[in-house]
């Protein structure tokens, strides 16, 4: 779950409310956590101030608490555009500045990353392997979008170490990238078929796509298998007859009636980290 | 003298100890009748009896939990007896550790502020029930300023005080509602009711606005706050594994009154109203593959407006004779320290269960599961 501040001009739109905020990540941890599978917060600075206690507990349950690189959104920064969309020194200083603040806020370093709107250039993984990030989940492949920087035509589809010249292809980086699931194939309007928990209903939106997924996997015989989830803390998780909710609670029983074929193993970030690194 | 004793979950049985002889408070006859209005005039056209006769006492260092269907009047009588709504008929009476017996039925605003610091409350929803515009550590001092309990540093260290034995840290004193979760708000709002040091703690359903992941966290830490601090808790809620894990003794209500109060064991075993036989009988078992039996009930909750004649439950009582519909049975001790309302409690044969524990979901904290490494697997991040 993405979790920008409220109020911001920049995408991914935060909350109405850093309240409703708060109980969106609440809502939707506690429903994650309760149904076994687990759950990655990728958390502005700002945000993580905001919510340390709230995040600080979830932490203590197992909740991977990362950094979303939102650079407009960096307080006093004056950083008008997207990560990717800066040259490798900016980079540099955006990914420490926010890191700092990171520290700041809940008193530890952050180990797992991901780039609003997907942003990144191919400068952007050496920058962030060299700020000792141990696991990214920044590219959407097949997505086209580059107001925002961010171009992931022809990217690797699976989890792979991220490569120190080409953020498209796999390398020998010491930092691990779960791309966000998307069908690739297809892209209409500059996006890819994501799994967004919002997006969609689970019949016709999630369910086939993770469907053809789980085929192509089989298919192209991938070793290592990821499936990953996206979605913002600005969608009323708290709500229990919100869309939203009901359709994370849909996809949370669908996975655990998928469990018997395919051993699904609920992992944030970081535990798929330690199951790549081990699995290769 | 109540047999309280139960066997806890990890084999020991300590709750007796700490229940003392002395009633801390006892309710008679207690009632609260809201009027209804009507018309173009206005004019009164009855009364909602919400509570309608409740007898009902608390030893010190016990807990009371006060069960009954959603609109039966629990909650209702709960802030009766704290004097949150003027009572209507009936007896409270309170035995303050320093102001003694005190008459709240007709005690004045100024011996009700006295009261209330040997008295709190603790409400349902912590999403509403905390001020968003105010701080954690004021949300926390406002009943020790309002009561010019304490000032200055010594209000400081009140506060961090209360907030680190609800297990918050104290340097979060400067945030506001919103950086917290649901069960974190749960805690402010009982540091609050903490931190004036009561003997008694209505529990308003503190758990029921709460996920059943985080409701172990809170009933765990209010039985520590009470083993700690001697506490007594009215612990009203409408969920009976709730009550169960927490309860020493259940007050059952119906229609606005206590029907049936009897030792929390006792109780589930071997119910003397058909209405508790009703109520524990359409808990599911803990085991699905266990066939139950579920009492039916035919009918509906009567509204509170309108009740029935003599015992409010016989339009639904499958048991019901011609006495029940003219005479309203008083909650008499059936059996020691087993109360209850039924003309027929001696010679009824009710159905109960053995326990709820192993049903209980606030003993088992939903966590997520533990990952094996399979390297090919789909991960959910």
């Amino acid at each position: 779950m993405d979790c920008p501040p409220p109020g911001a001009r920049a995408l991914p739109h935060g909350p109405a409310t850093w309240e409703a905020g708060g109980r969106a990540i609440d809502a939707f941890c506690t429903t994650v956590l309760r149904a076994g599978f687990a759950a990655t917060l990728f958390v502005t600075p700002e945000a993580a101030d905001a919510h340390a206690p709230l995040l600080e507990e979830y932490a203590g349950s197992g909740v991977d608490v990362g950094l979303l690189l939102q650079p407009p959104t960096l307080r006093g920064a004056g950083y008008k555009r997207y990560l990717g969309a800066y040259p490798g020194e900016l980079q540099q200083q955006v990914v420490q500045d926010a890191v700092r603040r990171f520290e700041d806020a809940l008193e530890r370093r952050p180990l797992s990353v991901r780039s609003a709107m997907f942003s990144a250039s191919d400068e952007t993984f050496p920058q962030l392997a060299t700020a000792r990030f141990r696991q990214s989940s920044i590219s959407s492949p097949g997505r086209r979008t580059p107001k925002y920087q961010a171009v992931w035509a022809g990217a690797a589809a699976d989890t792979h170490f991220a490569s120190a010249t080409d953020r498209l292809q796999a390398g020998a980086l010491p930092l691990v990238e779960v791309p966000a699931t998307t069908d690739a194939t297809q892209c209409r309007g500059g996006l890819s078929p994501d799994l967004a928990v919002e997006n969609g209903t689970l019949d016709r939106w999630h369910a086939p796509l993770i469907a053809s997924q789980l085929e192509r996997h089989e298919r192209e015989q991938i070793a290592f298998r990821t499936l990953c989830f996206v979605t913002t803390s600005r969608f009323p998780y708290q709500d229990r007859s919100s869309r939203p909710r009901y359709t994370l609670e849909s996809l949370l029983s669908y996975l655990v009636g998928i469990d018997e074929r395919y051993d699904v193993v609920p992992s944030t970030l970081a535990e798929a980290y330690a199951h790549f690194r081990s699995a290769t | 003298m109540i047999d309280t004793q139960r066997t806890r979950d990890d084999g020991s049985t300590d709750r007796s100890d700490r229940i003392g002889a002395r009633n801390l408070l006892e309710v008679t006859g207690l009632k609260k009748h809201f009027p209804i209005h009507g018309g173009l005039l206005g004019r009164l056209r009855g009364y909602v009896r919400a509570v309608d006769g409740v007898d009902l006492f608390i030893r010190e260092g016990e807990t009371l939990g006060l069960v009954g269907e959603s609109g039966c009047g629990k909650s209702t009588a709960g802030r009766t007896i704290i004097r949150l709504y003027d009572v209507t008929d009936g007896e409270i009476v309170f035995h303050d550790p320093m102001l003694g017996k005190i008459h709240l039925e007709r005690a004045g605003t100024a011996e009700l502020r006295r009261v209330w610091m040997s008295m709190q409350m603790i409400f349902q929803d912590p999403f509403s029930s905390l001020d968003p515009r105010m701080s954690v550590g004021r949300i926390v001092a406002e009943p020790l300023v309002v009561n010019k309990i304490a000032r200055g540093s010594e209000l400081r260290d009140r506060v961090a005080q209360v907030l680190t034995a609800v297990g918050l840290r104290p340097e979060h004193v400067s945030r506001y509602p919103h950086a917290f979760s649901g069960g974190q708000r749960q805690r402010i709002g009982i540091a609050r009711a903490l931190a004036m040091s009561p003997k008694l703690i209505i529990c308003d359903e503190p758990v029921s606005a709460l996920d059943v992941s985080v409701q172990a966290q809170v009933l765990n830490l209010l039985e520590d706050l009470q083993n700690e601090f001697d506490l007594t808790y009215l612990f009203i809620a409408h969920d009976l594994s709730v009550v169960d894990h927490i309860s020493d003794r259940v007050a059952v209500m119906y229609v606005g009154y206590v029907v049936e109060v009897a030792p929390t064991e006792e109780l589930f075993r071997n119910p003397k109203m058909p209405y508790t036989e009703a109520l524990i009988g359409a808990i599911p078992p803990p085991n699905p593959r266990l066939r139950s039996r579920p009492v039916k009930l035919p009918g509906e909750v009567p509204s509170p407006a309108n009740p029935p004649s003599g015992c409010y439950f016989h339009p639904r009582c499958q048991y019901a004779q011609d006495v029940c519909k003219v005479e309203r049975p008083p909650l008499r001790q059936v059996s020691p320290g087993h109360y209850a309302a039924c003309h027929f409690a001696e010679t009824l044969s009710l159905r109960g269960i053995p326990t709820l524990t192993s049903a209980v979901p606030a003993v088992t904290m939903a966590t997520a599961s533990s990952v094996t490494p399979t390297p090919a697997a789909p991960a959910v991040p």
